[in-house]
């Protein structure tokens, strides 16, 4: 397979237009990850239907502003992924200071992150040894199952 | 002191004084401790609640208590809550109301919270350690909007009686949960919950939405009904619209 900016732009419109949040394509040598920015912490049905049905998995508001999506190549060996949906912090309280920060050496099993799901609090440890080269969630930002937090090398 | 002789509940640790109930049950957790082994402290020096928040135990007046739980489901928080209000209700008829997702309140005044955290402790396995506070017995140096068991009920109250009844209830109330489901205590919460039905606003962890309570859904999630949409919030701390 190959690609170039168009067909990009074709998948960036078919992303758009289909109001997905991501878009995961892979191919022998060849993986290409679109993903929507936002905060999937609430999910919205449209009113007055009062008994909404329960996602899985947490969607964005129809409110929330669509940014322009990115298109990057990931290694998916590098990233620590999320156990599961909730809000993710990247300290243990407002005043705390953060597990860690990009550059930092982490050993298998030290705490990097909480992951928040119906107020329970649960603390992430890192599963490898390795220097963190990306955070890739903001603080207080909802969270995906299986969606990449860190990259660590 | 509590009279240790009269407590029911099996694997108990009793200390007069620590950090946090929640970092002792770890460690027993962490060694390979029983389903709802279970610490006990008159009095915490590292109390927390969510978000690292100071939890105040006052002691020989409260009940601080934590315990393990490995077979988790996340409305578990809620049904928690659940045993509380049964029990201070029931058999120490106190008007209590349930405060999403897992606060007891009595007349805008918090009497209990209960704090959740889960750690791995072996591949593929983690532990959920459940902490619990409830203020009993009056005190005067308390902190704004901390309410007293002994404040809402007649009825003389025993905290050993009391922790006794609360494990026999959480114990009962999660085996029923995981055998018949959420349904029945999804009701309720419902029936027992502050502000349902109101105009409320809820803090998010960066932004504040608000809307009508309507309800809660099979998740557990807060049900908040909007002009143009319905959100279901997961995690986030309501506030009564003035």
């Amino acid at each position: 397979m190959t690609t170039n900016t168009k067909q990009v732009k074709e998948l960036v419109e078919l992303l758009t237009k289909n109001n997905l949040d991501e878009l995961l394509i892979e191919d022998k040598d060849l993986k290409i990850h679109l993903k929507r920015n936002g905060e999937p912490k609430v999910i919205a049905a449209p009113a007055p239907v009062v008994a909404a049905p329960v996602a899985p998995a947490v969607t964005q508001t129809q409110a929330a502003p669509v940014a322009a999506p990115v298109a990057e190549v990931a290694d998916e060996s590098k990233m620590l992924k999320s156990p599961m949906v909730g809000t993710f912090y990247t300290k243990p309280g407002p005043d705390a200071d953060v597990f860690v920060k990009v550059g930092d050496k982490v050993k298998v099993g030290q705490e990097i992150c909480i992951i928040e799901a119906m107020k329970t609090m649960n603390r992430i440890e890192s599963d490898r040894n390795g220097i963190i080269k990306q955070i890739l969630l903001e603080d207080g930002q909802g969270v995906e199952f299986d969606e990449p937090l860190f990259i660590i090398e | 002191m509590l009279d240790l002789s009269k407590i029911t509940i099996k694997n108990f640790k009793y200390f007069e004084s620590l950090g946090s109930t929640n970092d002792v049950v770890l460690d027993m957790a962490k060694a390979g401790a029983e389903e709802y082994s279970c610490c006990f402290a008159e009095e915490q020096t590292k109390g927390r609640g969510r978000l690292q928040r100071v939890w105040q135990t006052y002691p020989y007046k409260s009940l601080a208590f934590s315990f393990v739980i490995y077979d988790f489901q996340e409305v578990i928080p809620l049904v928690l809550c659940c045993s509380l209000h049964t029990v201070l209700k029931n058999k120490f008829q106190s008007n209590v109301v349930i405060k999403w997702p897992n606060d007891i309140y009595f007349d805008e005044c918090k009497l209990s919270g209960i704090l959740v955290e889960s750690y791995p402790v072996e591949t593929n396995k983690r532990a959920y350690i459940v902490g619990i506070g409830l203020n009993v017995f009056a005190e005067c140096d308390k902190l704004d909007m901390v309410g007293f068991l002994e404040d809402t009920t007649k009825v003389e109250i025993s905290r050993e009686e009391l922790l006794n009844n609360l494990f026999e209830q959480i114990k009962q109330d999660i085996d029923k949960l995981q055998k018949n489901g959420f349904g029945q205590f999804k009701d309720y919460f419902m029936q027992n919950c502050l502000y349902l039905n109101q105009q409320i606003d809820v803090n998010l962890h960066n932004k504040v939405e608000s809307g009508e309570f309507v309800g809660i859904n099979d998740s557990g999630y807060l049900i908040l009904k909007q002009k143009e949409v319905i959100l279901n919030i997961p995690a986030g701390q309501i506030v009564q619209k003035k």
